[in-house]
């Protein structure tokens, strides 16, 4: 038995243990009949981190196509983090 | 001309395509499996309708004239013609029988899977609290939920046409989730088969598909999701095989069916830079099957006097119309964490052993595999970052694509992880028909039918306070829809929050307010103001939906604060006893005052 063969074989074993340990919990979270809410509000959602994810992506690839200097670069990058952290600061819950 | 006969032979299949068929034999062909067909739709009649006896009679008259008829025509064919008719169904692709031989089995497997499991009577399960909402399209044209889905209301209305008679909840699961889910069943096997090059592998992805928790739970209660599922899988289907004209009107249909196919065919778009001449080309073809449909809910919103929405085509309308779809991307950072370990959860309990085929198979390079992944993407980022987990619904229409790629991921793999992955989904198949049979489920919690009962129990003249929408709300609707007597005082709002004087009755309830002083000639501009009135001309008033006594919130127990409550043995119903405040506006100032008190 090779090493592929060894890692894909614990691989499975390691799934099936945990889907044994998820499927009960699963159901249990499929098969209600009213509808529920997550209810806690916080300032920022997960949209906020999305954009943030964006905006990085958007300068590394500008970055890449201008040929910018890392330090302008980084510069962007908090620049987009600040306004972010800014606006989910000034958010009213 | 001879060319011209040709294609039609071609395009009306491979065994009639044969070029030495003349148009009389075609023709006669035709006819005998046309008429043949008539029993099978004879028993379709049958089931539907709950197998009454004058449709079992039909079925089988149906069926026996079908034979009939096939056997007078067949007589009619002279020996070297029906010789002829064998060489040519003989010398017919192998591979197309084949693939007819699969996708039949898998049908009819399917079909009896998802039928068996799913709930014959009206279920909430699986958070299906809309189906009251679809119920009320059997009856009449009213204005639906949000963003209408103009084609799934027609299809329901038409059904609701032809079967009179029929037990509406059947009629609709079998058709728009049952029928639906098994045909996607033998879509996933040609999608899996294209992006294979392999029978067996479409085959694979069938079988996972039909071993997946979040598709079967759809495809077994009253939803729209396996319905608009089958466009954008036939939507793909079609891409891969070079039909983009079909693609793109399949997509159009998808987004009559479903808003969120709009978005599918937006990213669709972005994604194929290479294809956009041709796509731009076909965007008009686009908005009259996607866009254009959505001019039925236009109509519907200038011209109904539906329960749901009274408020005519107008800007303030609107607002309030649209106003409820807000909680896509709003998943607080917070809860984050027990959200990503919830849909870990729900996705390992779906896939199983299959996981490692599909990781696998995901950062394989397919053909088109950029529209597949998107199309995963999207459902998988509208439930995830949904502040209502309930749509997990939305990655029913993403499992056919995931199924694919399982079949993909474990072509790249040694064989012997095959009998591994099929043994592993023919266990969760297995488990699922135990503990996610909707039926049984549904009968040992029966809430809708026990709720929607003894709404029907109740006497003619009862008023009762409903909410605007929602699975009790709904229920109520339909059952007015059908006939029943009661009067719908709907509440004004159900959970205010924020400060009082700066909440305002919204436009669509005074236009019901006004509406129903037209109509039964209260005068009352509020939900207080009418329980008030309906109580003193001695009517029986009722409050539909749970209330939560014990809840910390002070939403749940709002209206305890505006209503004398006591409870009845009926589930979801609550008597009103008397009214405790003038009006909404000193209800608003009573909350917030228990709210400081509480803050306090």
């Amino acid at each position: 038995m090779n090493n592929k063969t060894k890692l894909a074989c614990a691989s499975y074993l390691a799934i099936a243990l945990a889907t044994l340990l998820a499927y009960a919990p699963a159901v249990k979270l499929m098969a209600i009949q009213s509808p529920w809410f997550n209810t806690v509000i916080g300032k920022a959602s997960i949209s906020t981190v999305l954009l943030l994810i964006m905006w990085v992506m958007f300068i590394e690839k500008l970055s890449k196509k201008k040929q910018w200097s890392s330090r302008r670069t980084w510069a962007m990058m908090m620049a987009g983090v600040f306004v972010l952290t800014l606006s989910v600061y000034y958010t009213p819950v | 001309m001879a060319s011209t006969n040709s294609k039609v032979l071609h395009l009306l299949g491979t065994p009639l395509g044969h070029p030495n068929l003349t148009l009389r034999r075609l023709i006669s062909f035709v006819l005998m499996h046309g008429v043949g067909s008539l029993g099978s739709i004879g028993l379709l009649f049958a089931l539907v309708e709950l197998f009454q006896m004058h449709y079992m009679v039909a079925a089988v008259l149906s069926g026996a004239a079908g034979l009939l008829v096939k056997f007078v025509l067949v007589s009619l064919f002279t020996y070297e013609e029906k010789k002829s008719l064998m060489t040519v169904a003989e010398s017919a692709n192998r591979g197309r029988i084949a693939d007819a031989a699969i996708s039949t089995t898998l049908f009819a497997i399917a079909l009896v899977y998802y039928y068996t499991l799913s709930s014959k009577i009206w279920s909430w399960l699986y958070v299906s609290g809309d189906s009251g909402d679809w119920l009320l399209f059997t009856n009449e044209w009213v204005v639906p939920q949000p963003f209408g889905s103009p084609l799934f209301i027609s299809v329901i209305r038409l059904l609701g046409l032809v079967f009179p008679r029929a037990d509406a909840y059947q009629l609709l699961t079998l058709f728009l989730s049952v029928l639906p889910g098994a045909l996607l069943v033998v879509l996933t096997y040609f999608i899996g088969f294209k992006l294979t090059g392999k029978r067996g592998m479409g085959l694979v992805s069938s079988v996972s598909l039909l071993g997946m928790s979040v598709f079967l739970t759809q495809a077994t209660v009253l939803e729209q999701y396996m319905f608009t599922a089958l466009f954008i899988a036939g939507a793909y289907l079609a891409y891969l095989h070079n039909r983009l004209t079909w693609a793109v009107v399949l997509l159009g249909i998808g987004t009559a069916s479903h808003i969120i196919v709009g978005v599918i065919a937006l990213l669709w778009l972005a994604i194929e830079q290479q294809q956009r001449r041709r796509l731009f080309k076909l965007i008009p073809l686009y908005v009259v099957f996607g866009i254009l449909p959505y001019g039925l809910i236009l109509y519907l919103l200038a011209t109904s006097e539906s329960l749901f929405y009274m408020g005519g085509l107008t800007w303030a309308g609107l607002n309030v119309y649209l106003g409820n779809v807000y909680h896509t991307g709003n998943l607080s950072l917070a809860v984050v964490p027990q959200r990503l370990l919830d849909t870990a959860i729900v996705l390992l309990g779906m896939l199983g052993l299959a996981a490692l085929p599909l990781v696998i198979g995901l950062k394989e390079r397919v053909p088109r595999d950029n529209i597949a992944l998107a199309v995963i993407g999207c459902m998988a980022w509208f439930w995830f970052s949904n502040s209502f987990f309930s749509t997990f619904k939305y990655m029913a229409m993403a499992c056919p694509f995931i199924a694919a790629y399982i079949a993909v991921g474990l072509n790249r793999l040694p064989k012997w992880h095959i009998p591994i992955i099929l043994a592993s989904t023919l266990a969760l198949t297995g488990a699922n028909a135990f503990y996610l049979n909707a039926n049984a489920l549904t009968m040992k919690d029966p809430q809708a039918t026990e709720f929607y009962t003894a709404l029907l129990n109740l006497p003619d003249g009862t008023a009762i306070l409903s909410p605007r929408g929602g699975a009790y709300g709904f229920a109520f609707f339909y059952a007015v829809s059908e006939g029943k007597g009661l009067t719908p005082l709907l509440l004004t709002k159900a959970t205010p929050t924020g400060i009082a004087d700066q909440v305002q009755i919204d436009f669509v309830y005074a236009s019901y307010a006004s509406w129903f002083r037209d109509k039964y000639g209260y005068v009352g501009k509020d939900c207080i103001m009418l329980a008030r009135e309906a109580l003193a001309k001695d009517r029986e008033v009722y409050y539909v939906s749970p209330l939560d006594y014990n809840s910390s919130s002070i939403d749940a127990q709002g209206w305890a604060l505006a209503f004398d409550f006591e409870s009845t043995d009926m589930p979801g119903i609550t008597r009103v006893t008397g009214v405790k405040l003038p009006d909404w506006e000193s209800f608003l100032d009573k909350v917030e005052e228990t709210r400081n008190a509480r803050e306090q």
